[in-house]
């Protein structure tokens, strides 16, 4: 269990930076703009809902890219490692600890913007769906755990620091914001430019499609409430490769997969 | 230590190291800068992996069960960094947890003189003030084993004496210290046994009288004489205890190693052979000598 001991010094060094503190501060803001804008009916509060998800599918895997990129190269580069490893750590503990005194920092602002915005629900709307309330903040914190995973992986996975901030944020650039245009363009190119292949696309080109963090983020937050957004996935006819628990397993899998390929690159490595 | 190789590539870093350190013995790990040394502990630490070769601590080897080695260790390693943001006494609780040690804080820092220091954020710390703070977390519950790999670096001539009463106070407790440095007179002071390190090869390892003794008797005298005449050197050489001696001043002046004992009698030996002793000086033959020797002169 040592990897607590790491996880400990690492959110502890969080919190002595300002990191925190401004991730408070722009969550905090950013819920609060959002409760300001909507307030009223059943409608409002689904509309309350998704101007959150809207946000936070843009900016939890930013912060968690920016909180997990250096994590791992900084103390290689530094020479903190030395220390940290010189006690009785693995490289394991220390991957794993690092990954989780992270994902505790970016989940203090996620929960308690989400917290603060709840006691707006309760005194400006009708109703307050307690459940899926809590399942969405939940949800929120795996978006930023899937890119907190590729994020640390990285960080692992070489030294040449260049590589880990290009290949960071060009994650972020390629699954977030250009994944649908990369996707159709594919699809387009593979069916030799007939365009009908848009409007009805083959299974598993859906679930590529939904293999980003991000859809599967949408696809899940539109499982939980009524909303107009991932709607080529929650349609009646959607092949089951689209269904809300393989959104689950493609945010597991975010995790998972990009640590443990960063970590076997770093548990061979000379220091 | 079993056979120890590390290459990069074509370069040989370390050479077929093997030796044993014993339980309790302090030990002084000497050789210039860039014979290896580093390149050693870090095998130790695993943070290198070694080419050839096994390195067991308490039984435990360092690559595969690395952890159950480092349980029992105190380290203090070469080239590490601080946390800049943590303050001494976050950097000692980081420790103590990652030990599960019961230790209070404030006594280690104390003990290294960093006591008004304890809430300072150890970014703006001296590397003297970092390397007192380490040697603090490497005293962390009482390891058995304490690996310190040039720890005077950064230190003032007052730290390093620190220093030193510290190790020395770690091997009263039973504690087994490794120690690794450039610097001959601190290994001297303070090691039981010593390992030179020479481009990546163990060129020798002995006690420091053991050396001593290897340097040749323990004595050289120094005489200045009026005029040495011919077959003098030889008829003192073949006096017993006396191992070499040799014109170091055209005529006028002869440096003789010898045992101690023997010292009389070479002054004797020229006197009888007319030769007139003007000075007569002696010095202790230096592990400084012989350092140089064993490391061909590139310190």
């Amino acid at each position: 269990m040592s990897w607590r001991a790491v996880a400990r010094k690492d959110f502890l060094d969080a919190t002595r930076s300002k990191m925190l503190w401004g991730l408070l501060v722009v969550f905090i803001g950013y819920l609060g703009i959002v409760s300001y804008l909507s307030q009223g009916g059943d409608a409002e509060l689904l509309e309350f809902i998704e101007l959150t998800a809207q946000g936070f599918v843009l900016f939890v895997p930013l912060v968690s890219i920016i909180l997990g990129y250096k994590s791992i190269i900084d103390e290689r580069e530094s020479g903190t490692i030395a220390l940290l490893l010189s006690l009785p750590h693995s490289r394991r503990d220390m991957v794993v600890g690092k990954f989780v005194g992270r994902t505790v920092v970016l989940a203090i602002p996620v929960l308690v913007s989400l917290l603060g915005a709840s006691a707006v629900i309760v005194l400006l709307f009708d109703s307050f769906p307690v459940i899926d309330y809590v399942l969405f903040a939940l949800l929120s914190v795996a978006l930023g755990a899937a890119f907190l995973g590729i994020s640390v992986g990285l960080s692992m996975s070489t030294t040449v620091n260049r590589r880990v901030t290009a290949g960071a944020f060009g994650a972020y650039v390629v699954l977030g914001v250009l994944w649908k245009q990369i996707m159709d363009a594919m699809l387009v190119i593979l069916w030799r430019f007939e365009n009908g292949v848009l409007v009805d696309r083959p299974a598993w080109a859906m679930f590529v499609q939904m293999a980003s963090p991000m859809e599967s983020f949408d696809r899940l937050t539109a499982a939980l409430f009524d909303l107009d957004i991932a709607t080529a996935y929650t349609a009646a006819d959607a092949p089951w490769v689209v269904d809300a628990w393989v959104a689950v397993l493609v945010l597991v899998g975010w995790v998972v997969l990009p640590l443990g390929i960063g970590y076997i690159r770093f548990s061979i490595a000379d220091l | 230590m079993e056979n120890i190789s590390k290459r990069y590539g074509t370069v040989t870093a370390l050479d077929r190291v093997d030796f044993t350190v014993k339980e309790g013995e302090v030990f002084g790990f000497l050789g210039p800068n860039g014979a290896g040394k580093s390149t050693m502990i870090n095998i130790f630490l695993d943070f290198v992996r070694p080419t050839e070769g096994h390195v067991r601590i308490f039984g435990h080897d360092c690559q595969s069960e690395g952890k159950q080695a480092r349980e029992r260790m105190g380290v203090l390693p070469e080239g590490y960094e601080v946390y800049d943001r943590l303050t001494a006494r976050q950097h000692l609780e980081f420790v103590i947890g990652s030990k599960d040690a019961e230790e209070e804080p404030m006594e280690l820092l104390g003990r290294v003189g960093l006591r008004d220091e304890s809430d300072r954020q150890a970014g703006g710390f001296s590397k003297g003030m970092a390397q007192r703070l380490v040697l603090a977390m490497a005293l962390v519950g009482d390891p058995d084993l304490i690996v310190l790999d040039e720890p005077t670096t950064g230190l003032d001539p007052n730290g390093a004496r620190e220093m030193r009463n510290i190790i020395l106070q770690e091997a009263d407790r039973g504690a087994t210290v490794f120690f690794s440095s450039h610097i001959l007179e601190q290994v001297e002071a303070v090691c039981d046994r010593v390992g030179i390190l020479h481009q990546g090869e163990l060129a020798t390892i002995d006690t420091i009288e053991g050396l001593r003794e290897s340097v040749g008797g323990g004595t050289k005298l120094q005489i200045q004489v009026e005029k040495v005449q011919n077959g003098v050197l030889d008829s003192i050489e073949t006096l017993e205890g006396v191992e070499q001696a040799w014109l170091s001043q055209e005529d006028t002046q002869i440096e003789v190693t010898c045992s101690n004992d023997a010292k009389l009698d070479v002054v004797v030996e020229l006197n009888d052979a007319g030769v007139e002793v003007e000075n007569f000086r002696t010095e202790e033959a230096s592990l400084e000598d012989m350092f140089a020797e064993y490391t061909g002169g590139s310190r």
